[in-house]
């Protein structure tokens, strides 16, 4: 055969596979035509795509606000995020298309969800507020969400239009807000077009390449094997394994954990009802069921703290008289049914019972109490002092009523107050007592509380006046486990300092101002002098004398003065030089009188901060914390802490995000100088991480390529270069964009290895038309090893030497060319 | 597996080798001159070799033309040459009474126009018709010319004198335009010594690509598949062409077509059965140096220029 006739058979043979190839064009003509379709088809998807996820967020964000938050404020959040969830979409769409697409939805969707993890601990630590951990979690769920349906990836539409499902069903489940349910409905509705778009796009590849998908067989019948033997094992293991599965499947609480964040059901945060702890802990309610324990009134933890009273002798009556208007006042209210056994004498000895009993209540924990500590509770305010015992305060004779409210779907009790806001500043603080083993209708709160809520009790005729701004329950005793929420003005003590206006007379509080009369007084009088002489009148004076107590004298709650003493306060103040912090006091409340200041005792408890249970997240109060301090009248209406015991602080301003952010540095360095070693470790390797990042990231990227290495033999050569690609650019030798791979690892000796060159050469023919389309959609293919191959033929190392070496060439030539 | 062989299924290039022999032997040390040549041939287009006078361009237009088979015709452009020298003539036959048409050089499978702008605009005009449509018309006749018609012209770039540029519509019927260059030290000193051998003179006589051959390689040219990704690629550097600040007029449909014909001669030539972004890249300068309007040194800089800023298809 001539060469020409030769020529013309293989002629021939082109115009067979030339013919094969126009039925594959006319195939795909018609596909094109159903394409014009489809193609608007996969638009819409994505379209409907980021519809659904802006319907799931605006159902999940309802939801979460539960009627908390302010509409307008809710709106813009949901409008915000659609709209950053839009002009996501657009900027995704701006990327190169050079930049592969997957593992940068992967990196994003990583870091969207990790950051939306993380703020939570930031939040809390940083700005004290937060949120339960269902909501955390879908929080997160719903970012990632948006992402996905901006990204636009077929398989990220899916698993968006997924999670938008579950979060809508989430949401209708737990809220009652109907709105959220008309959210959901639109979402159903829209969800039924996203299928049949969903439907129609997939016809599309189907069409156009004639092998369809199908689940791998193994995956078939591998995963119901996987489902069935947990199945079996959950069942044969014993309860054992059913228990140990819990972990999965959480319960509904019940296990004592605290989350001051949690709303809502049983985990209430501080109104947690611990039913299987105490059944009649369920709420503090009318029909609760009363029962008589071995809970101790105020009077026997004073008792039990501060041993017992001895009995007023006719030598002390005549060491001290007392001036007729404090005589009037003290007959007055000796008179009077409430006094009755209520004053508090500072002459006291110790009790034979006060040690086989202190075991079994001191121990007992009173009170909880979640908020801020140190926290002073102020339970009985007492005024008149005959310098020997204390008697309270009576009721307010003209009292203020309270009113209920609604609070964030809360009912609260408004505390009514005389305080007239004077240019001190002050702060709002908020704690949550629970009464424990305390026997009290009255309810331990601190200075200047504004409102009380207890769950369910939105009655304000429950509660009454105990003393002047003392609140006390009418009912025998507050219920146990039933948490009071107090909310509180706190005011600065610095600025208050800072005020010179402070007026320090009053009318109407005289009583807190009568002193008896006597030598000793006159001893205690002077000496105050002594220690106030040449200071200016006011705050200075009152820190002063309050310094002297705690730095000149000792705390010592088990010393008694002796039964042959008179006045115990003089005998503190100048003989024993120590005891209790009734002493303490009384001294300072005496010595302030006598400067002519208002200042009354107070007893209570004192939330230490020592006793904090970092595991449910409060202080406990028991019968030790029991605890006497004073109040000095500042005007105003209203009266400021003092505290003469050494050992004991006042409650600080809370601090500013500055100051958290401070301590939380040097929490966080103290912290790293305990453990060095561990921290020394961690920078070790957190640097290792950032000098590896570009090698690290690399193998991130073959990672994802081993896990999705493409459907057809196509997709996977394709993939394999291009992760071949981003490895030269990720070890500092990225392709110029108009060179092609196969030119451009001609460049280099080292690039040269026969696997790397074939891939290359197959990637052509898949990307320029040579392959056969059969070949080229076919799902079972020989190139993953290719691949491997040609990744294993030039280590990273090498790579990144070659790009050292690259740019040094470079550079060099450049620095030629220059001096040229 | 799935590369094609190439070899089996396709006109083979190797058919090209003993006329690439012949073309080397004539011109030494221009290998890459001689590829693009091929590539030329292969792509049924015409040549325009611009150079220095002695450099060979005739000398290897002649070999090109004796290698092949087919009728070889030659003008010597000057300004006294009418266009029906080149595309024929009518002639009263006083013995039939008709008259008779006499074929110019045109009527040939390669016409190798020497010193092409030193004819006048007019004949040069002549050949348009020619170059584009591969026919002439004379006294309202239509004749067709060979399939595989050429022309391969020269002109000298510094000679200027009594010369007529070629107009752009001409310029933009030829696929290349080439400079062949000096050779190297060696390679004169081969050509010396290939000289003083008398044999040569006779080597280079014969055809060795029948007519029919280069019919058949032409035809597989055209087959040559350009994907959607090169397709793509040529249409932005078009594009870019026509948005360029040096360039006073871009790329024409035309041009563009001849582009991805030399693209696909060229794969054709490196043995594959499909363009690749490399093929149209190793074409951008020839194929663009004859229709931007610009001097060669500066086309050379606009083309890389054109490539370097045109990101190529990406691997997806």
């Amino acid at each position: 055969m001539s060469a020409e006739g030769a020529v013309q058979v293989q002629l021939r043979r082109l115009d067979r596979s030339r013919r094969k190839m126009a039925d594959d064009g006319l195939a795909r003509a018609v596909a094109s035509r159903v394409g014009i379709f489809l193609d608007r088809s996969e638009s819409v998807l994505r379209a409907l795509s980021v519809l659904l996820a802006i319907l799931a967020m605006a159902a999940f964000l309802l939801t979460d606000a539960d009627g908390g938050r302010g509409e307008l404020g809710l709106w813009l959040q949901i409008i915000l995020e659609a709209i950053l969830a839009f002009g996501l979409s657009r900027v995704l769409r701006l990327i190169p298309a050079s930049v592969d697409r997957g593992t940068l939805l992967v990196a994003l969707a990583f870091v969207v969800l990790m950051f939306s993890l993380l703020w939570e601990p930031v939040q809390r630590v940083l700005l004290g507020s937060g949120r339960p951990f269902e909501m955390m979690m879908m929080h997160s769920q719903k970012n990632l969400m948006l992402v996905l349906a901006a990204a636009g990836q077929r398989g990220g539409l899916r698993l968006s239009v997924f999670i938008g499902a579950v979060l809508c069903i989430f949401s209708s489940a737990i809220t009652r807000d109907p709105r959220v349910w008309l959210v959901t409905a639109v979402f159903a509705v829209t969800a039924l077009s996203w299928l049949v778009a969903a439907y129609w796009s997939g016809l599309r590849p189907r069409m156009l390449q004639e092998s369809g998908s199908q689940i791998p067989l193994r995956w078939a019948i591998a995963g119901p094997l996987c489902g069935l033997l947990l199945l079996l094992a959950g069942a044969g293991g014993g309860p054992q394994v059913i228990s140990s599965m819990r972990g999965f499947l959480p319960g509904s609480g019940g296990d004592g954990g605290y989350d001051e964040f949690a709303r809502g059901g049983v985990n209430d945060g501080d109104a947690l009802v611990a039913g299987q702890d105490d059944i009649r802990s369920f709420g503090a309610i009318e029909d609760a069921p009363f029962a008589e324990s071995d809970r101790s009134s105020l009077y026997d933890v004073i008792n039990e703290a501060f041993d017992e009273p001895v009995r007023r002798n006719k030598e002390h009556q005549q060491a001290v008289s007392l001036p007729p208007e404090l005589m009037a006042a003290l007959q007055q209210r000796l008179s009077s049914v409430q006094e009755a056994g209520r004053e508090f004498s500072t002459h006291r000895r110790h009790s034979a019972a006060r040690k086989s009993r202190a075991a079994s209540i001191s121990s007992a924990t009173l009170l909880a109490v979640s908020g801020r500590v140190p926290l002073h509770l102020r339970m009985e305010l007492y005024d008149l002092f005959d310098g020997r015992a204390w008697h309270p305060l009576p009721p307010p004779a003209d009292p203020l009523q309270f009113s209920a409210c609604v609070h964030a779907g809360k009912p609260w009790i408004r505390i009514p107050s005389s305080w007239r806001g004077l240019s001190w500043e002050s702060w709002s603080d908020y704690h949550v007592v629970t009464p424990l083993a305390l026997k009290s209708p009255v309810i331990p709160a601190p200075l200047d509380t504004r409102a009380l809520h207890i769950d369910r009790v939105d009655r304000a005729d429950l509660f009454g006046w105990h003393q002047e701004g003392i609140v006390r329950m009418s009912r025998a005793s507050l219920e146990a486990q039933a948490a009071i929420h107090l909310r509180s003005e706190v005011m600065d003590q610095v600025s208050l300092r800072r005020n010179g206006d402070l007026v320090f007379e009053t009318t109407r509080n005289s009583e807190s101002r009568l002193l008896p009369v006597g030598e000793s007084m006159d001893r205690i009088a002077e000496l105050a002098n002594s220690w106030t002489v040449g200071l200016p009148r006011g705050m200075v004076q009152i820190d002063e004398i309050c310094r002297r107590l705690r730095e000149g004298y000792v705390l010592d709650r088990e010393w008694v003065s002796g039964e042959d003493v008179l006045i115990p306060v003089e005998d503190f103040l100048f003989g024993s030089r120590r005891g209790p912090e009734y002493q303490f006091a009384t001294a300072a409340v005496v010595m302030l009188r006598s400067l002519g200041y208002t200042a009354r005792l107070v007893s209570g408890f004192y939330a230490d901060p020592e006793n904090y249970d970092p595991r449910k997240r409060r202080t406990l109060v028991r019968a030790e914390n029991s605890h006497f301090w004073c109040e000095v009248f500042v005007g105003g209406g209203t009266w400021a802490t003092l505290e003469p015991s050494p050992g004991y602080e006042i409650l600080e301003p809370p601090p500013t995000f500055g100051e958290r952010l401070w301590s939380w540095l040097l929490w966080g360095g103290r912290w790293m100088l305990q453990h060095w070693l561990f921290s020394c470790c961690c920078v070790a390797l957190v640097s290792a991480v950032w000098l590896q990042r570009r090698f690290l990231w690399s193998v991130l990227q073959l990672l994802n390529w081993l896990v999705f290495p493409g459907r057809t033999e196509r997709e996977r050569i394709l993939r394999g270069v291009r992760l071949i690609d981003q490895r030269w650019a990720l070890a500092g030798l990225p392709r110029p964009q108009h060179l092609t791979a196969m030119r451009w690892s001609g460049q280099f000796q080292e690039l040269s290895g026969p696997a790397l060159r074939r891939l290359l050469r197959l990637a052509e023919l898949a990307l320029h038309g040579g392959m056969d389309p059969s070949v080229a959609a076919s799902r079972v293919g020989e190139t993953g090893k290719l691949i491997r191959q040609a990744i294993a033929e030039v280590k990273f190392s090498v790579l990144r030497r070659l790009a050292e070496r690259y740019h040094r060439e470079r550079s060099s030539q450049a620095g030629t060319q220059g001096a040229v | 597996m799935v590369v094609s062989d190439f070899r089996e299924s396709l006109c083979s290039p190797e058919v090209f080798d003993p006329l690439r022999r012949r073309l080397n032997a004539a011109l030494r040390g221009k290998a890459d001159v001689i590829e693009l040549v091929l590539q030329c041939l292969a792509g049924n287009g015409h040549l325009l070799l611009e150079d220095l006078p002695g450099l060979g361009k005739t000398t290897l237009a002649r070999s090109l033309a004796t290698g092949l088979g087919g009728r070889f015709s030659r003008c010597q452009c000057t300004p006294d040459l009418l266009p029906s020298d080149i595309t024929g003539f009518s002639l009263y036959n006083q013995k039939s009474h008709e008259f008779e048409f006499r074929e110019g050089p045109v009527f040939a499978d390669i016409l190798l126009a020497d010193e092409l702008n030193r004819a006048t605009p007019r004949t040069q005009s002549a050949l348009l018709e020619a170059m584009a449509e591969r026919q002439v018309t004379v006294d309202g006749r239509r004749y067709s010319l060979s399939p595989q018609f050429m022309v391969i012209a020269t002109q000298n770039p510094v000679d200027q004198h009594g010369t007529y540029p070629l107009p752009e519509a001409q310029l933009d019927r030829f696929s290349m335009k080439l400079s062949i260059g000096y050779p190297s030290s060696v390679d004169e000193s081969q050509m010396l010594l290939a000289a003083t051998a008398e044999s040569s003179l006779h080597e280079n006589e014969g055809a060795v690509l029948s007519a029919g051959q280069l019919a058949t390689v032409q035809k597989t040219v055209a087959r040559i598949t350009a994907g959607d990704a090169v397709r793509d690629y040529l249409v932005r550097l078009a594009g870019r062409t026509r948005g360029h600040a040096s360039v006073s007029s871009g790329l024409s449909p035309r041009g563009l077509l001849i582009w991805q014909r030399m693209s696909q001669s060229r794969a054709w030539l490196s043995g594959r059965d499909y363009v690749t972004p490399d093929d149209v890249q190793d074409t951008a300068f020839p194929v663009l140096s004859v229709r931007l309007g610009l001097e060669t040194s500066r086309a050379r800089v606009v083309v890389e220029e054109l490539i370097e800023s045109t990101s190529l298809p990406e691997y997806r």
